[in-house]
């Protein structure tokens, strides 16, 4: 059976200063993670002690050196927020880590809560502009221009999971599912042929099957074995193939069917010959079709549509969920939206828009150019391509949509403002959340697996939290109730 | 579906496809065995395509009014260093 699955995403924004052609992006990302309603008088670092990027799946270590910033560096890059997430500057974008999640709707709630948090930190920013100036923020993948940045998804999986049959089972899976997971893109990049409008964000970008690297080459599957967690135990998958959504649907969808396809990778469940002849054609060939009709070849010969292959993973799931004990009757849910979503695929892709960002985005932009009698080559075409992933509520076209009852919710406005402030509850991400609720002035450094105070005297006291299933709030609710100083809980803990 | 929650505001504009299968199909029952209430059907289904456009105007409307002025520029500056 199956270790329980600890989940998260990490989010690169996009970000241009209106009336300002110069300005730096790496400057504007500090400003923004600096600007948002966080304690400034908080000085702690993010504790890069713990963190080992260049450590390979598959068993060796790269010798590139990797930069760890001087102090006074770390704090101003760096933001750990009360629930429990990570904001600051990565290369020239600003990033959101959510916290530590046990499910897909909370995952989904703290990545919408992220998108909230930068618009607030956007708000901050502009107060020191230059009049006339403001940041803007997207949430989208690619510049247009051959530029990408990433929206990672994160998966802890059991250390025994042999890492060969998540390259041959999972690698189908994600080259397919772009069909119901791209948020959509006008045109083309990076070599490859012309397309009017493709499915994904990022499939131009991905040139081989597996490798270590995020930014050149990008792989399928990426090998980083850095599990921020017990290293015997659990191997973290990094999966940096898919695209940052605007829509809660599709968020979801993405995320509970990858959850679901590798609990039954992890179970040995799966027994389907799913490798496909070419992965990386097969990337940009799925991507490239928005009928979803065109067919890539299998290593068996066979030849099918993206759809028909996600249908070979849907039964599956279909025969797991009615057996698996451990999971509970929210992948159900899963399994039937997915299933419901591919008969729709099958049938026309179209009638998926109110759910799915590339053909919501799709739906939006051929109604426009049929009611202002323009074209893809029209500039305001591929603005509203970009338009689409603005965070901003009053300016953002998801958002416009969202407003006018044309994007299917999942959420509340009242979950995702919740989950702004307050931590999960049920992993550690809810001991690091309390500590800088309570403790904030005695945190030294975090990370995602350690927690360190400064006490004012003696050694810093740093609490190792290599299992991500502990710290819940049913773990240490009581521990933080009876300790009324960082003092007090580090004794507590060691006694 | 218990997980899901639908936006209580009515879908507008994003019914076209839906509701204007579903107005056919239920003109055509109509008009097997009451015959008289073609007319009324016609009429409905006509005021449901009018309210869509109009809302589907609207909606383009908004959308002009929202969208960045000088696109061409805008998109042409838009320009990232790559990440990740």
């Amino acid at each position: 059976m199956a270790l329980p699955m600890i989940i998260g995403s990490e989010t690169e924004y996009g970000l241009t200063v209106l009336n300002d052609p110069e300005f730096d992006s790496i400057a504007t990302a500090l400003l923004l993670v600096n600007s948002y309603n966080v304690d400034q008088s908080l000085k702690l670092l993010w504790d890069y002690d713990q963190e080992d990027p260049l450590v390979d799946a598959r068993g060796f270590e790269l010798d590139d050196d990797y930069d760890v910033p001087d102090q006074q560096d770390n704090m101003a890059i760096n933001k750990v927020l009360p629930n429990g997430a990570r904001f600051y500057v990565d290369h020239a974008h600003p990033e959101f880590s959510t916290p530590e999640c046990s499910n897909v709707l909370d995952l989904l709630r703290y990545e919408k809560a992220g998108e909230r948090i930068l618009n607030l930190s956007r708000i901050g920013a502009n107060q020191v502009l230059p009049s006339g100036r403001s940041v803007i923020i997207y949430k989208n993948n690619s510049d247009q221009k051959g530029n990408s940045y990433g929206y990672h998804e994160n998966y802890l999986m059991d250390r025994r999971t042999p890492f060969q049959s998540i390259v041959e089972q999972f690698t189908a899976f994600l080259v397919t599912r772009q069909v119901f997971c791209g948020a959509g893109k006008v045109g083309s990049e990076n070599g490859a042929d012309y397309v009017p409008y493709q499915i994904s964000q990022r499939s131009d970008f991905f040139e081989t099957e597996i490798g270590l690297d995020t930014m050149v080459k990008r792989p399928i599957i990426n090998t980083r074995d850095e599990p921020h967690a017990d290293r015997d135990r659990y191997r973290r998958l990094h999966v940096i193939v898919g695209d940052a959504n605007m829509s809660e649907y599709t968020t979801y969808l993405k995320l509970g069917t990858s959850m679901l396809v590798l609990y039954m990778i992890e179970d040995g469940f799966l027994t389907e010959d799913l490798e496909l002849r070419n992965p990386v054609r097969a990337m940009q060939a799925v991507s490239h079709d928005p009928t979803c009709k065109g067919q890539i070849p299998l290593k068996n010969g066979k030849r099918m549509t993206p759809v028909d292959v996600q249908w070979l993973y849907h039964e599956a799931a279909q025969r797991y969920v009615d057996h698996a004990s451990h999971l509970d009757d929210s992948f159900k849910t899963i399994v039937e939206e997915w299933g419901s979503v591919l008969e729709r695929l099958a049938d026309d892709p179209m009638q998926l828009h109110r759910e799915i960002d590339w053909v919501m985005k799709l739906h939006l932009l051929t109604h426009y150019m049929d009611r202002r009698n323009s074209d893809w080559s029209d500039p305001r075409t591929a603005m509203m391509d970009l338009q689409y992933h603005d965070i901003r509520p009053d300016k953002g076209l998801y958002h416009v949509l969202e407003r006018s009852g044309a994007a299917r919710r999942v959420l509340t406005e009242e979950q995702i403002v919740y989950s702004m402030e307050e931590p999960p509850e049920d992993t550690r991400a809810y001991f690091r959340g309390q500590c800088l609720k309570k403790f904030k002035h005695q945190i030294f450094g975090v990370n995602w697996d350690s927690i360190s105070f400064n006490l004012g005297e003696g050694p810093i006291k740093r609490i190792l939290m290599e299992e991500p299933t502990r710290g819940t709030k049913r773990h240490v609710q009581h521990l933080l109730d009876r300790s009324e100083t960082a003092a007090e809980l580090v004794a507590n803990i060691t006694a | 579906m218990r997980m899901i929650r639908v936006n209580p505001i009515e879908p507008t504009w994003a019914g076209i496809i839906t509701c204007a299968e579903g107005g056919q199909q239920q003109a055509r029952r109509t008009s097997e065995t009451q015959p008289e209430a073609k007319t009324t059907e016609a009429e409905n289904l006509t005021e449901t395509g009018e309210k869509l456009k109009d809302e589907m105007d609207a909606l383009i409307d908004e959308i002009d009014e929202v969208l960045e002025e000088n696109a061409e520029e805008f998109v042409k500056n838009y320009v990232q260093r790559g990440g990740e």
